[in-house]
């Protein structure tokens, strides 16, 4: 058999699975601290969207704004191209995490501030009443129900950052979407090579969103 | 003791209380009646800082609370147990831990203490059997008398009930009102109930409040209140409230 998808390809394909292994693990990689920060970044912003201060709302509206309604891959070449001439060097993997982290920090501080604020308002004054002051409050009664509302988009959130990831092959990130450019540039062998890496993703991804759907019909029939 | 003292509250343009004068005895029960919007609530959660006066002030044994920072003001909600028309126990607790988070988390005393006595007020609201359901288990009469036992076990000075059987189906009512009762007769706490259940009223408060347009109208003994009313527009709510 020839074409694309000869037995040839395939052969040369898994010879080379050490190469593309290390790829993997470095998506995991990035993919892992990108989410941690976004986690961060996500719970901090969508609190202070609870706030009243205008300032303070402002600046989190604004953010929010630029990150979402920018390509991730243009806001990775300004961290590759632009940081640089400011006296700012970071490696790939910084660049990835934090390009990573800003861009889907803003979708996950949209689905913080939801979930805060579903949980009912008779929950705050309930604690209140008590004697809990407002940080109090979030830590001991609302966040841990807002979590429950939130998992589940949030864990679309994970998933979107890992396939958002292989934007940093443009940048040679070295992860998995990078392995599969350069390899298949290499040795020309180009069927394989993105069916695999298709497959490669859907390793980490596909479980993640059977988790999330999981979550999701849980929480429709606690209402 | 607490004192209003000429007490203004608005929301906005909407003036809520205008000018509410009244001293609450250490220990006393007071039942606060009135139409619906007439400030029974705000003057209740005046009470608590839930709201705050636009002018004058309310005194708590003697301690202005509007002059009081976040810190003391969280200090002082310790000792001034609320509870709600729609219950607002914690759904993601048990209904023991409903009991002992505020407790353990505010007053640093000892776990075993804290469960001990959280244990106890959940015999005296009758529903210790329940202690391991989640609040989403059980009726909301059950419930009710959850919220009570989790404000009783906070040690309150003063508890505020703003309509707590209001929520209810009509035949857990009269579960919740015996509690209430029992609870009210047995302990030295002073009690604000915001009610419509007359009966309950007659049983257990020293005093009467008909609160309209965000002015007392009518203050006095339950007897007299209900019995002898001073104000025609008491005589005609009391008439639309008994039908
Ligand atoms: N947070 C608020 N914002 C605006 N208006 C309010 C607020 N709380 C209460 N009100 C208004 O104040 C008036 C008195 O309310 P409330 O004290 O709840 O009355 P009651 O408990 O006697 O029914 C009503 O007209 C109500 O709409
Ligand atoms: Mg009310």
């Amino acid at each position: 058999m020839s074409g694309p998808f000869s037995l040839h390809n395939w052969q040369a394909w898994f010879s080379d699975w050490s190469y593309f292994a290390g790829g993997f693990l470095r998506t995991l990689y990035i993919s892992l601290l990108g989410l941690v920060f976004t986690l961060v970044i996500g719970l901090v912003v969508g609190i202070l969207l609870c706030g009243k201060n205008r300032g303070v709302l402002a600046l989190c509206r604004g953010y929010m704004s630029f990150f979402q309604n920018t390509p991730l891959v243009i806001q990775v070449f300004i961290y590759y191209n632009v940081l640089p001439k400011l006296g700012i060097r970071l490696g790939v993997i910084a660049i990835g995490v934090l390009g990573l982290a800003l861009y889907t920090g803003a979708y996950a501080a949209d689905i913080v501030h939801s979930a805060i604020k579903a949980v009912p308002t008779g929950q705050l004054e309930a604690a209140h009443s008590q004697g809990f002051s407002y940080l109090q409050s979030m830590i001991h009664i609302i966040l841990p129900q807002a979590i429950k509302i939130g998992l589940p988009p949030m864990t679309n959130q994970a998933v979107n950052l890992i396939k958002n990831s292989s934007v940093l092959a443009v940048i040679a990130g070295g992860e998995l979407m990078y392995c599969a450019d350069s390899w298949s540039g290499d040795n020309l062998i180009y069927g394989p090579t993105f069916v695999m890496t298709g497959v490669l993703y859907l390793c980490i991804c596909l479980p993640i969103s059977l988790f999330a759907r999981r979550m999701e019909k849980r929480s429709v029939r606690n209402v | 003791m607490i004192v209003f003292d000429n007490v203004h509250v608005s929301f906005g343009s909407l003036d809520v209380l205008k000018g509410i004068n009244l001293e609450i005895a250490s220990g006393s029960k007071t039942v606060i009646i009135g139409p619906s919007g007439s400030g029974k609530s705000t003057l209740l959660r005046t009470i608590n800082m839930f709201e705050r006066p636009k002018r004058g002030d309310v005194f708590i044994d003697g301690v202005s609370i509007s002059g009081m920072n976040k810190r003391v003001l969280c200090q002082a909600r310790q000792d001034i147990g609320m509870v709600f028309q729609n219950f607002n126990l914690y759904p993601h607790k048990t209904v023991l831990e409903n009991l002992t988070l505020a407790p353990s988390v505010l007053k640093h005393e000892s776990k075993a203490s804290v469960r001990e006595r959280a244990l106890a007020n959940l015999r005296e609201v009758n529903i210790a059997d329940k202690a391991d359901a989640y609040p989403s288990q059980l009726s909301g009469g059950q419930q009710q008398r959850v919220a009570i036992a989790r404000a009783l076990t906070m040690r309150p000075k003063i508890m505020l009930f703003d309509e707590p059987t209001s929520a209810l189906d009509p035949e857990m009512i009269q579960e919740v009102l015996d509690i209430m009762e029992r609870v009210a007769v047995e302990t030295e706490i002073t009690m604000l109930f915001v009610t419509h259940e007359m009966k309950f009223a007659e049983h257990i408060a020293d005093r009467v409040l008909f609160l309209d347009g965000g002015i007392i109208l009518e203050d006095g003994a339950p007897e007299q209140v209900f019995h002898h009313p001073r104000n025609e527009r008491t005589t005609s709510f009391l008439g639309k409230i008994l039908h």
